[in-house]
Protein backbone atom coordinates (compact mmCIF):
# COMPACT_ATOMS: atom_id res chain seq x y z
CA UNK A 1 0.00 0.00 0.00
CA UNK A 2 2.71 2.45 1.01
CA UNK A 3 4.74 1.53 -2.04
CA UNK A 4 1.73 2.01 -4.25
CA UNK A 5 0.94 5.43 -2.96
CA UNK A 6 4.63 6.31 -3.14
CA UNK A 7 4.71 5.32 -6.78
CA UNK A 8 1.56 7.28 -7.45
CA UNK A 9 3.10 10.28 -5.75
CA UNK A 10 6.08 10.07 -8.06
CA UNK A 11 3.87 9.96 -11.12
CA UNK A 12 1.48 12.69 -10.09
CA UNK A 13 1.75 16.20 -11.52
CA UNK A 14 3.91 18.89 -9.90
CA UNK A 15 2.72 20.36 -6.63
CA UNK A 16 1.65 23.67 -8.10
CA UNK A 17 -0.61 21.91 -10.61
CA UNK A 18 -2.08 19.83 -7.82
CA UNK A 19 -2.83 22.93 -5.79
CA UNK A 20 -4.48 24.59 -8.78
CA UNK A 21 -6.62 21.51 -9.26
CA UNK A 22 -7.48 21.33 -5.56
CA UNK A 23 -8.61 24.94 -5.74
CA UNK A 24 -11.06 23.78 -8.39
CA UNK A 25 -12.42 21.05 -6.14
CA UNK A 26 -10.46 18.12 -7.55
CA UNK A 27 -10.44 15.37 -4.90
CA UNK A 28 -7.87 13.10 -6.53
CA UNK A 29 -5.44 16.01 -6.62
CA UNK A 30 -5.82 16.41 -2.84
CA UNK A 31 -5.07 12.73 -2.37
CA UNK A 32 -2.09 12.95 -4.71
CA UNK A 33 -0.74 15.78 -2.59
CA UNK A 34 -1.31 13.66 0.49
CA UNK A 35 0.47 10.71 -1.09
CA UNK A 36 3.46 12.89 -1.81
CA UNK A 37 3.74 14.85 1.42
CA UNK A 38 1.63 12.95 3.94
CA UNK A 39 4.61 11.08 5.40
CA UNK A 40 6.54 14.24 6.09
CA UNK A 41 3.46 15.97 7.46
CA UNK A 42 2.67 13.05 9.72
CA UNK A 43 6.30 12.80 10.84
CA UNK A 44 6.29 16.49 11.71
CA UNK A 45 3.01 16.28 13.59
CA UNK A 46 4.14 13.14 15.40
CA UNK A 47 7.38 14.76 16.50
CA UNK A 48 5.42 17.72 17.83
CA UNK A 49 2.60 15.83 19.51
CA UNK A 50 4.27 12.56 20.45
CA UNK A 51 1.38 10.24 19.78
CA UNK A 52 -0.29 8.85 16.71
CA UNK A 53 -3.90 9.83 17.38
CA UNK A 54 -3.11 13.50 17.83
CA UNK A 55 -0.71 13.53 14.90
CA UNK A 56 -3.37 11.99 12.73
CA UNK A 57 -5.86 14.63 13.79
CA UNK A 58 -3.42 17.44 13.03
CA UNK A 59 -2.67 16.10 9.56
CA UNK A 60 -6.35 15.61 8.87
CA UNK A 61 -7.07 19.19 9.92
CA UNK A 62 -4.20 20.43 7.78
CA UNK A 63 -5.39 18.74 4.63
CA UNK A 64 -8.90 20.01 5.21
CA UNK A 65 -7.45 23.53 5.42
CA UNK A 66 -5.51 22.91 2.22
CA UNK A 67 -8.71 21.73 0.61
CA UNK A 68 -10.50 24.90 1.64
CA UNK A 69 -7.67 27.38 1.14
CA UNK A 70 -5.82 26.09 -1.92
CA UNK A 71 -6.90 29.15 -3.88
CA UNK A 72 -4.92 31.36 -1.49
CA UNK A 73 -1.61 29.64 -2.21
CA UNK A 74 0.88 31.99 -3.85
CA UNK A 75 3.95 30.32 -5.38
CA UNK A 76 5.96 33.53 -5.12
CA UNK A 77 5.98 33.08 -1.33
CA UNK A 78 7.53 29.64 -1.31
CA UNK A 79 6.96 26.05 -2.28
CA UNK A 80 3.76 24.09 -1.85
CA UNK A 81 5.61 21.79 0.50
CA UNK A 82 6.67 24.67 2.75
CA UNK A 83 3.15 26.04 2.73
CA UNK A 84 1.67 22.67 3.55
CA UNK A 85 4.14 22.03 6.35
CA UNK A 86 3.41 25.47 7.78
CA UNK A 87 -0.24 24.49 7.94
CA UNK A 88 0.54 21.12 9.52
CA UNK A 89 2.73 22.91 12.05
CA UNK A 90 0.01 25.38 12.96
CA UNK A 91 -2.61 22.64 13.25
CA UNK A 92 -0.32 20.67 15.53
CA UNK A 93 0.45 23.71 17.70
CA UNK A 94 -3.25 24.45 17.88
CA UNK A 95 -4.00 20.93 19.04
CA UNK A 96 -1.11 20.89 21.47
CA UNK A 97 -2.12 24.17 23.12
CA UNK A 98 -5.76 23.18 23.33
CA UNK A 99 -4.79 19.98 25.10
CA UNK A 100 -2.29 21.67 27.35
CA UNK A 101 -4.66 24.52 28.20
CA UNK A 102 -2.10 26.98 26.93
CA UNK A 103 -2.64 30.11 24.87
CA UNK A 104 -4.51 29.74 21.62
CA UNK A 105 -2.64 29.77 18.40
CA UNK A 106 -2.40 33.35 17.33
CA UNK A 107 -5.29 34.26 15.11
CA UNK A 108 -4.52 34.30 11.45
CA UNK A 109 -1.07 32.79 11.77
CA UNK A 110 -1.45 31.13 8.40
CA UNK A 111 -2.57 34.35 6.84
CA UNK A 112 0.55 36.01 8.22
CA UNK A 113 2.67 33.38 6.57
CA UNK A 114 0.74 33.74 3.36
CA UNK A 115 1.07 37.50 3.35
CA UNK A 116 4.75 37.62 4.15
CA UNK A 117 6.68 37.67 0.90
CA UNK A 118 9.62 35.33 0.74
CA UNK A 119 13.01 37.02 0.38
CA UNK A 120 14.28 37.42 -3.18
CA UNK A 121 15.56 34.17 -4.66
CA UNK A 122 14.36 32.20 -1.63
CA UNK A 123 11.99 30.00 -3.60
CA UNK A 124 14.89 29.06 -5.85
CA UNK A 125 17.13 28.44 -2.85
CA UNK A 126 14.54 26.44 -0.95
CA UNK A 127 13.87 24.24 -3.96
CA UNK A 128 17.52 23.11 -3.82
CA UNK A 129 17.59 22.46 -0.10
CA UNK A 130 17.74 18.88 0.98
CA UNK A 131 17.26 17.36 4.38
CA UNK A 132 20.94 16.82 5.08
CA UNK A 133 21.85 20.37 4.28
CA UNK A 134 19.17 21.73 6.57
CA UNK A 135 20.24 19.41 9.36
CA UNK A 136 23.84 20.39 8.93
CA UNK A 137 22.95 24.06 9.12
CA UNK A 138 20.83 23.57 12.24
CA UNK A 139 23.56 21.48 13.85
CA UNK A 140 25.98 24.37 13.47
CA UNK A 141 23.78 26.73 15.46
CA UNK A 142 24.93 27.49 19.00
CA UNK A 143 23.33 24.94 21.29
CA UNK A 144 21.24 27.46 23.23
CA UNK A 145 19.79 28.92 20.05
CA UNK A 146 19.03 25.50 18.64
CA UNK A 147 17.29 24.45 21.83
CA UNK A 148 15.17 27.60 21.94
CA UNK A 149 14.13 27.15 18.31
CA UNK A 150 13.27 23.50 18.82
CA UNK A 151 11.23 24.21 21.93
CA UNK A 152 9.30 26.86 20.06
CA UNK A 153 8.87 24.99 16.81
CA UNK A 154 8.47 21.36 17.84
CA UNK A 155 7.10 21.71 21.37
CA UNK A 156 4.83 24.63 20.49
CA UNK A 157 6.02 26.72 23.43
CA UNK A 158 5.76 30.48 23.44
CA UNK A 159 8.83 32.52 24.27
CA UNK A 160 7.40 33.11 27.74
CA UNK A 161 6.96 29.39 28.31
CA UNK A 162 10.51 28.73 27.17
CA UNK A 163 11.78 31.39 29.56
CA UNK A 164 9.84 29.82 32.42
CA UNK A 165 10.94 26.32 31.58
CA UNK A 166 14.62 27.17 31.32
CA UNK A 167 14.64 29.89 33.97
CA UNK A 168 15.83 32.56 31.57
CA UNK A 169 14.97 36.23 31.12
CA UNK A 170 12.47 36.85 28.33
CA UNK A 171 14.97 38.98 26.47
CA UNK A 172 17.45 36.11 26.35
CA UNK A 173 14.91 33.75 24.84
CA UNK A 174 13.73 36.30 22.29
CA UNK A 175 17.33 36.97 21.33
CA UNK A 176 18.13 33.28 20.91
CA UNK A 177 15.12 32.70 18.70
CA UNK A 178 15.86 35.67 16.53
CA UNK A 179 19.61 35.16 16.26
CA UNK A 180 19.22 31.45 15.66
CA UNK A 181 16.84 31.99 12.76
CA UNK A 182 19.06 34.72 11.35
CA UNK A 183 22.04 32.38 11.40
CA UNK A 184 20.03 29.59 9.87
CA UNK A 185 18.83 31.82 7.08
CA UNK A 186 22.34 33.04 6.37
CA UNK A 187 23.70 29.51 6.33
CA UNK A 188 21.08 28.36 3.86
CA UNK A 189 20.62 31.40 1.66
CA UNK A 190 24.29 32.15 1.26
CA UNK A 191 26.10 28.86 0.97
CA UNK A 192 28.95 28.60 3.41
CA UNK A 193 31.97 26.47 2.54
CA UNK A 194 32.05 23.56 4.88
CA UNK A 195 28.29 23.34 5.09
CA UNK A 196 27.43 23.01 1.46
CA UNK A 197 30.00 20.68 0.08
CA UNK A 198 27.97 19.93 -2.96
CA UNK A 199 28.04 23.53 -4.27
CA UNK A 200 30.83 23.67 -6.74
CA UNK A 201 30.23 26.71 -8.89
CA UNK A 202 32.84 28.18 -11.19
CA UNK A 203 35.07 25.15 -11.24
CA UNK B 1 10.26 40.92 35.07
CA UNK B 2 6.54 41.67 35.32
CA UNK B 3 4.71 41.60 31.99
CA UNK B 4 4.38 45.05 30.52
CA UNK B 5 0.96 46.59 30.46
CA UNK B 6 1.90 49.64 28.44
CA UNK B 7 2.68 49.74 24.73
CA UNK B 8 6.07 48.09 24.33
CA UNK B 9 8.93 50.04 22.83
CA UNK B 10 9.58 49.30 19.20
CA UNK B 11 12.95 47.75 19.99
CA UNK B 12 11.13 45.15 22.07
CA UNK B 13 8.93 44.31 19.12
CA UNK B 14 11.93 43.94 16.86
CA UNK B 15 13.44 41.56 19.41
CA UNK B 16 10.27 39.52 19.19
CA UNK B 17 10.57 38.87 15.44
CA UNK B 18 12.13 35.42 15.91
CA UNK B 19 9.41 34.28 18.30
CA UNK B 20 6.79 35.71 15.96
CA UNK B 21 8.23 33.86 12.96
CA UNK B 22 7.93 30.62 14.93
CA UNK B 23 4.41 31.30 16.18
CA UNK B 24 5.78 31.48 19.73
CA UNK B 25 3.85 34.58 20.79
CA UNK B 26 0.44 35.17 22.30
CA UNK B 27 -2.42 36.98 20.60
CA UNK B 28 -1.70 40.36 22.16
CA UNK B 29 1.89 40.27 21.03
CA UNK B 30 0.85 39.16 17.58
CA UNK B 31 -1.55 42.08 17.26
CA UNK B 32 1.16 44.51 18.34
CA UNK B 33 3.54 42.96 15.89
CA UNK B 34 1.12 43.23 12.99
CA UNK B 35 0.69 46.92 13.66
CA UNK B 36 4.44 47.37 14.01
CA UNK B 37 5.22 45.60 10.75
CA UNK B 38 2.95 47.91 8.81
CA UNK B 39 5.10 50.83 9.90
CA UNK B 40 8.55 49.30 9.64
CA UNK B 41 9.60 47.90 6.27
CA UNK B 42 13.00 46.81 7.60
CA UNK B 43 11.38 44.69 10.25
CA UNK B 44 9.03 43.21 7.65
CA UNK B 45 12.04 42.33 5.52
CA UNK B 46 13.78 40.67 8.43
CA UNK B 47 10.63 38.76 9.29
CA UNK B 48 10.51 37.39 5.75
CA UNK B 49 14.00 35.96 6.22
CA UNK B 50 13.22 34.53 9.64
CA UNK B 51 10.04 32.90 8.34
CA UNK B 52 11.99 31.48 5.42
CA UNK B 53 14.43 29.95 7.90
CA UNK B 54 11.57 28.58 10.00
CA UNK B 55 10.02 27.02 6.90
CA UNK B 56 12.89 24.54 6.57
CA UNK B 57 12.56 23.15 10.09
CA UNK B 58 10.21 20.30 9.09
CA UNK B 59 13.31 18.73 7.54
CA UNK B 60 14.39 17.91 11.09
CA UNK B 61 11.40 15.59 11.51
CA UNK B 62 11.58 12.02 10.28
CA UNK B 63 8.92 11.17 7.69
CA UNK B 64 6.58 8.47 9.00
CA UNK B 65 3.92 6.39 7.33
CA UNK B 66 0.54 7.64 8.57
CA UNK B 67 -2.09 5.20 9.85
CA UNK B 68 -3.84 3.43 7.02
CA UNK B 69 -7.25 5.00 7.55
CA UNK B 70 -6.12 8.61 7.43
CA UNK B 71 -6.07 8.90 3.64
CA UNK B 72 -9.65 7.63 3.33
CA UNK B 73 -10.81 9.97 6.08
CA UNK B 74 -9.26 12.95 4.37
CA UNK B 75 -10.97 11.88 1.15
CA UNK B 76 -14.30 11.49 2.94
CA UNK B 77 -14.03 14.85 4.68
CA UNK B 78 -13.15 16.64 1.47
CA UNK B 79 -16.05 14.94 -0.23
CA UNK B 80 -18.41 15.90 2.56
CA UNK B 81 -17.11 19.45 2.29
CA UNK B 82 -17.97 19.48 -1.39
CA UNK B 83 -21.16 21.59 -1.19
CA UNK B 84 -19.12 24.68 -0.31
CA UNK B 85 -16.57 23.98 -3.02
CA UNK B 86 -16.66 25.10 -6.62
CA UNK B 87 -17.59 22.35 -9.01
CA UNK B 88 -14.58 21.03 -10.83
CA UNK B 89 -14.51 22.69 -14.22
CA UNK B 90 -12.42 19.93 -15.75
CA UNK B 91 -10.50 16.94 -14.55
CA UNK B 92 -6.85 17.63 -13.93
CA UNK B 93 -5.40 14.87 -15.99
CA UNK B 94 -6.32 15.99 -19.51
CA UNK B 95 -4.33 19.21 -19.01
CA UNK B 96 -1.17 17.30 -18.30
CA UNK B 97 1.50 16.52 -20.83
CA UNK B 98 2.06 12.85 -21.49
CA UNK B 99 4.79 11.49 -19.27
CA UNK B 100 8.12 10.88 -20.91
CA UNK B 101 7.98 7.22 -20.04
CA UNK B 102 5.18 6.79 -22.50
CA UNK B 103 2.76 5.68 -19.82
CA UNK B 104 -0.79 6.77 -20.60
CA UNK B 105 -1.53 10.01 -18.78
CA UNK B 106 -4.99 9.01 -17.53
CA UNK B 107 -3.29 6.82 -14.95
CA UNK B 108 -1.60 9.78 -13.24
CA UNK B 109 -4.29 11.22 -11.03
CA UNK B 110 -7.64 9.64 -11.32
CA UNK B 111 -10.60 9.46 -9.05
CA UNK B 112 -10.83 6.19 -7.19
CA UNK B 113 -13.84 4.70 -8.95
CA UNK B 114 -14.57 1.99 -6.47
CA UNK B 115 -14.35 4.39 -3.56
CA UNK B 116 -16.44 7.19 -4.98
CA UNK B 117 -18.93 4.97 -6.70
CA UNK B 118 -19.51 3.37 -3.36
CA UNK B 119 -19.97 6.83 -1.92
CA UNK B 120 -23.21 7.18 -3.82
CA UNK B 121 -24.41 3.92 -2.36
CA UNK B 122 -23.47 5.07 1.12
CA UNK B 123 -25.32 8.31 0.61
CA UNK B 124 -28.45 6.40 -0.24
CA UNK B 125 -27.93 4.05 2.65
CA UNK B 126 -27.18 6.97 4.95
CA UNK B 127 -30.36 8.78 3.93
CA UNK B 128 -32.42 5.68 4.59
CA UNK B 129 -30.74 5.13 7.90
CA UNK B 130 -31.26 8.75 8.85
CA UNK B 131 -35.01 8.26 8.52
CA UNK B 132 -34.76 5.04 10.45
CA UNK B 133 -32.68 6.74 13.10
CA UNK B 134 -35.22 9.50 13.62
CA UNK B 135 -37.92 6.88 14.00
CA UNK B 136 -35.73 5.00 16.38
CA UNK B 137 -35.53 7.87 18.82
CA UNK B 138 -38.95 6.88 20.10
CA UNK B 139 -38.61 3.19 19.39
CA UNK B 140 -35.26 3.10 21.13
CA UNK B 141 -36.78 4.27 24.37
CA UNK B 142 -39.51 1.65 24.18
CA UNK B 143 -37.12 -1.11 23.26
CA UNK B 144 -34.71 -0.33 26.06
CA UNK B 145 -37.38 -0.94 28.61
CA UNK B 146 -38.40 -4.19 26.92
CA UNK B 147 -34.83 -5.45 26.71
CA UNK B 148 -34.49 -5.36 30.45
CA UNK B 149 -36.98 -8.19 30.55
CA UNK B 150 -35.68 -10.07 27.52
CA UNK B 151 -32.47 -12.02 27.90
CA UNK B 152 -30.05 -11.26 25.05
CA UNK B 153 -29.38 -14.19 22.80
CA UNK B 154 -25.76 -13.39 22.09
CA UNK B 155 -23.30 -11.05 23.74
CA UNK B 156 -20.13 -9.63 22.25
CA UNK B 157 -17.47 -7.75 24.16
CA UNK B 158 -16.85 -4.14 23.31
CA UNK B 159 -13.13 -3.48 22.83
CA UNK B 160 -12.03 0.03 23.68
CA UNK B 161 -9.11 1.96 22.23
CA UNK B 162 -6.63 4.43 23.69
CA UNK B 163 -9.20 7.12 22.96
CA UNK B 164 -11.47 5.67 25.64
CA UNK B 165 -9.22 4.02 28.24
CA UNK B 166 -11.89 3.86 30.95
CA UNK B 167 -14.79 2.73 28.81
CA UNK B 168 -16.30 -0.72 28.79
CA UNK B 169 -19.37 -2.38 27.43
CA UNK B 170 -21.07 -5.06 25.41
CA UNK B 171 -23.15 -5.54 22.33
CA UNK B 172 -26.15 -7.83 22.56
CA UNK B 173 -27.75 -9.34 19.48
CA UNK B 174 -31.32 -10.55 19.47
CA UNK B 175 -31.86 -12.53 16.27
CA UNK B 176 -35.59 -12.86 16.75
CA UNK B 177 -36.00 -9.14 16.71
CA UNK B 178 -33.04 -8.44 14.44
CA UNK B 179 -31.74 -5.95 16.95
CA UNK B 180 -28.26 -5.03 18.08
CA UNK B 181 -28.17 -3.43 21.50
CA UNK B 182 -25.11 -1.44 22.45
CA UNK B 183 -24.49 -1.02 26.16
CA UNK B 184 -21.49 1.21 26.86
CA UNK B 185 -20.30 3.14 29.86
CA UNK B 186 -17.58 5.60 30.80
CA UNK B 187 -16.69 6.92 27.39
CA UNK B 188 -14.86 10.26 27.61
CA UNK B 189 -17.09 13.27 28.24
CA UNK B 190 -18.30 14.78 25.00
CA UNK B 191 -17.16 18.28 24.07
CA UNK B 192 -19.99 20.67 23.38
CA UNK B 193 -21.44 20.16 19.92
CA UNK B 194 -20.30 16.56 19.54
CA UNK B 195 -22.04 13.20 19.76
CA UNK B 196 -20.99 9.60 19.68
CA UNK B 197 -21.94 7.90 16.47
CA UNK B 198 -22.40 4.18 15.92
CA UNK B 199 -21.21 2.55 12.71
CA UNK B 200 -21.89 -0.85 11.22
CA UNK B 201 -19.12 -2.11 9.00
CA UNK B 202 -19.44 -4.91 6.50
CA UNK B 203 -17.71 -5.52 3.21
CA UNK B 204 -18.13 -1.92 2.15
CA UNK B 205 -17.66 1.24 4.09
CA UNK B 206 -19.13 2.14 7.47
CA UNK B 207 -22.86 2.71 7.58
CA UNK B 208 -24.14 5.23 10.14
CA UNK B 209 -26.38 3.60 12.73
CA UNK B 210 -27.45 6.41 14.99
CA UNK B 211 -25.98 8.74 17.57
CA UNK B 212 -26.04 9.20 21.33
CA UNK B 213 -24.95 12.08 23.48
CA UNK B 214 -23.88 10.55 26.78
CA UNK B 215 -20.72 8.90 28.00
CA UNK B 216 -22.80 6.03 29.36
CA UNK B 217 -25.60 4.89 27.13
CA UNK B 218 -27.67 2.11 25.69
CA UNK B 219 -28.39 2.27 22.00
CA UNK B 220 -30.48 -0.08 19.89
CA UNK B 221 -30.04 -0.61 16.17
CA UNK B 222 -32.29 -2.65 13.89
CA UNK B 223 -29.89 -4.53 11.67
CA UNK B 224 -29.30 -7.83 9.95
CA UNK B 225 -26.09 -8.89 11.62
CA UNK B 226 -25.11 -11.15 8.74
CA UNK B 227 -24.42 -8.08 6.62
CA UNK B 228 -21.87 -6.65 9.04
CA UNK B 229 -18.82 -7.83 10.86
CA UNK B 230 -18.00 -4.88 13.12
CA UNK B 231 -19.76 -2.26 15.19
CA UNK B 232 -17.70 0.82 15.98
CA UNK B 233 -18.14 4.08 17.86
CA UNK B 234 -16.57 7.40 16.89
CA UNK B 235 -17.01 10.97 18.08
CA UNK B 236 -18.57 13.21 15.43
CA UNK B 237 -20.05 16.69 15.13
CA UNK B 238 -23.56 16.82 16.56
CA UNK B 239 -26.40 16.80 16.73
CA UNK B 240 -26.91 14.44 13.81
CA UNK B 241 -23.44 12.98 13.33
CA UNK B 242 -21.97 12.47 9.88
CA UNK B 243 -22.57 10.18 6.94
CA UNK B 244 -19.02 8.83 7.01
CA UNK B 245 -16.75 8.56 10.04
CA UNK B 246 -14.28 11.38 10.53
CA UNK B 247 -13.04 10.72 14.06
CA UNK B 248 -11.03 8.06 15.83
CA UNK B 249 -12.64 4.82 16.93
CA UNK B 250 -13.35 4.84 20.65
CA UNK B 251 -14.67 1.31 20.88
CA UNK B 252 -15.65 -1.55 18.60
CA UNK B 253 -17.09 -5.04 18.69
CA UNK B 254 -16.79 -7.96 16.31
CA UNK B 255 -20.28 -9.03 15.35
Amino acid sequence: MAEQTGAMAELAPPDDELIAAIAQGDHPALLALYDRHGRLGYGLAYRMLGESGAAEEAVQDAFLRVWRRAATFDPSRGSVRSWLMTIVHHCAIDLHRKRAGGPNVIAGLEEIAEQTPAPDTWSEVSARLDRERVRAAVALLPRDQRRAIELAYFDGLTHREIAERDGLPLGTVKGRLRLGLQRLYSALAEPVPGIVQESRHGA
Amino acid sequence: MEPRVTQPPLDNLRDLLGAYALGAVDEREAAEMRAFLKQDADAAGELAELMAAASVLPALAEPMTPPAGLRDRIAAIAQADAPVRPTPVAPLTPRLPAPSSGEPSPSLVRPEPAFWQRAAVWATAAAALLVITLGMLYWNMQLRSEIDATPPMETMALATTDMAPHASGEVHYMPDQGVLMLDVKDLPALPQGYVYEVWLIGDGNPVPAGVFAHATAQHAVAADRSLFNTLAITMEPGPMGTTAPTGDIYASASL
